[in-house]
């Protein structure tokens, strides 16, 4: 446990001395300071357009954050051959790609907290309330994005930056998609294609399942959307994908 | 090296105030912005929510600040037109014909968003387009059927703009149902009975809110009301 730990304090480290980071940070905070000013021209929904677009700029500038940082994750130790330093130490291949995954989860969890403190107070310095609800829809980006850097981490063990870019976003875009799929599948395929699409159902990411930002901006209760069932399927997808990546790492000849 | 300092630092000079002029140029040819004047394409609310890639919210925010631009543009545009025509508007029956499809994109993206439900609906009203609103707060009933609001300016638009006592009665008999209503209702729904022909009805529901409250203040409203359908209740 103290050696993952201690790769995931050291990926942290690293992400966090990364300037792209910081400039990302500093935009997604002064986007949703800019809300405000959308807010005033919407005639009277001020307070519900700074909700939906702040949580709105935290699930983007958060994948942009899990996918560019999540793609060079591994890729960069090959490419550095800093590899070959990690590999012929006491360390197992598993306690790398873990390490490297949960560092990068830190970065992110410590991203959403600044960007959805920074939305909690510009709302309280807007109305005078601390809305904590917003919290409830930012953990469930975290998930979201726990789930994509998954993602990113089991291309970057075996392509090249940009291609793991291109899959990752893919897989972001159809795992946002997904519900719609399956119901396009339900509507109008023929009997093989809405087998193929309930296949690639379960296959794939259904990111959908962690938006619950319009049932907090509209005040709905969160009982049914945010449930232990979808924490779980978000940890248990997010186990497969890791499992997926030991085994291609493990697999990987470094010589 | 300092000659190349110079060379770059003079040409960022000179394209940056050249790109100064161009814009300065187009100003004054083109206009400072080009006018709003309507969506030259309105893509469907099922393309807009595949592209929004879930971040629905968001694409409705954005659709319902432009609806209401396009709202204000056409106003200032209809003042125009009647300063220069002697008080009338020779594109009157073109107003505002984007403004319910913006409105409908916007709570097709976002069912639940009530602002746009009932100002766009205000909108539409005020405009002369009562089709629309009651088309836009009918979809935010079906959309949101445990919400007092669509059913009460549904009445509102029936009766004060409309003119249609049944039908306000109708919408306001639904609304009177719905937790959360405003207090004023349950005294609307009496009187409209009463103005439709319908006393005994009215008579009975004003006796009934009578034996239901203990406010001063309402009573003596609701024994005016009986008083009006010629009804007078011993205290």
């Amino acid at each position: 446990m103290s050696k993952i730990q201690a790769i995931a304090m050291n990926t942290f480290k690293e992400a966090v001395r990364d300037r792209i980071l910081y400039a990302i940070l500093v935009f997604a905070i002064a986007m949703i300071a800019s809300t405000v000013i959308l807010a005033t021209i919407g005639a009277g929904s001020g307070e519900k357009i700074v909700r939906d677009l702040g949580l709105g700029f935290i699930s983007i500038f958060g994948v942009f954050i899990a996918v560019f940082i999540g793609i060079g994750l591994v890729h960069k130790e090959i490419d550095r051959r800093t590899i070959y330093t990690i590999i012929s130490k006491p360390i197992h291949r598993f306690q790398f790609i873990l390490g490297k995954y949960l560092g990068l989860c830190l970065t992110l969890f410590v991203n959403v907290a600044i960007m959805t403190g920074a939305l909690i107070g510009l709302i309280f310095a807007a109305e005078g309330l601390w809305d904590f609800r917003l919290a409830a829809a930012s953990g469930m980006i975290l998930l979201e994005l726990m789930v994509i850097t998954g993602v990113a981490v089991l291309f970057s063990a075996f392509s090249t930056p940009a291609l793991s870019a291109i899959f990752t976003l893919s897989f972001f875009v159809i795992g946002r998609l997904l519900n719609d799929l399956r119901l396009f599948g339900e509507k109008y395929a023929g009997p093989l294609a809405r087998e193929v699409i309930r296949g690639l159902y379960y296959l794939l990411p259904n990111l959908g399942r962690f938006n619950v930002s319009a049932e907090v901006v509209h005040g709905l209760p969160l009982g049914e959307v945010i449930s232990a069932m979808t924490v779980l399927y978000g940890l248990l997808y997010i186990v497969t994908l890791l499992s997926l990546t030991v085994l291609i790492f493990q697999r990987r000849d470094f010589r | 090296m300092k000659r190349f300092g110079i060379l770059w630092g003079g040409i960022f000079v000179v394209a940056f105030a050249g790109s100064m002029l161009a814009v300065h140029e187009l100003d004054a040819t083109a206009g400072a912005s080009r006018p709003f004047e309507e969506p030259p394409y309105l893509p469907s609310a099922t393309f807009l929510r595949y592209a929004s890639l879930g971040y629905n919210a968001m694409a409705a925010d954005l659709m319902w600040i432009r609806a209401t631009q396009y709202f204000g543009e056409e106003l200032d545009r209809r003042r125009e037109a009647r300063r220069s025509h002697q008080g009338q508007d020779p594109q009157k029956r073109e107003r505002y014909k984007f403004l319910y499809p913006l409105l409908d994109r916007t709570v097709s993206l976002d069912p639940q968003f009530m602002g746009a439900y009932r100002f766009g609906g205000l909108l539409l009203g005020v405009v002369g387009r009562p089709d629309e609103a009651i088309a836009l707060y009918e979809k935010g009933y079906a959309a949101n059927p445990d919400r007092w609001e669509m059913p009460h300016d549904l009445g509102r638009l029936y009766y004060l703009d409309l003119k249609d006592l049944k039908k306000a009665l109708y919408w306001w008999s639904i609304a009177n149902d719905i937790p959360g209503r405003p207090h004023y209702i349950p005294r609307f729904i009496p009187r409209l009975y009463a103005q439709t022909g319908q006393k005994e009805i009215a008579i009975e529901l004003w006796k009934e809110m009578l034996e239901a409250t203990d406010n001063e203040w309402l009573r003596n409203t609701v024994l005016r009301e009986l008083k009006k359908l010629g009804v007078t209740v011993s205290e």
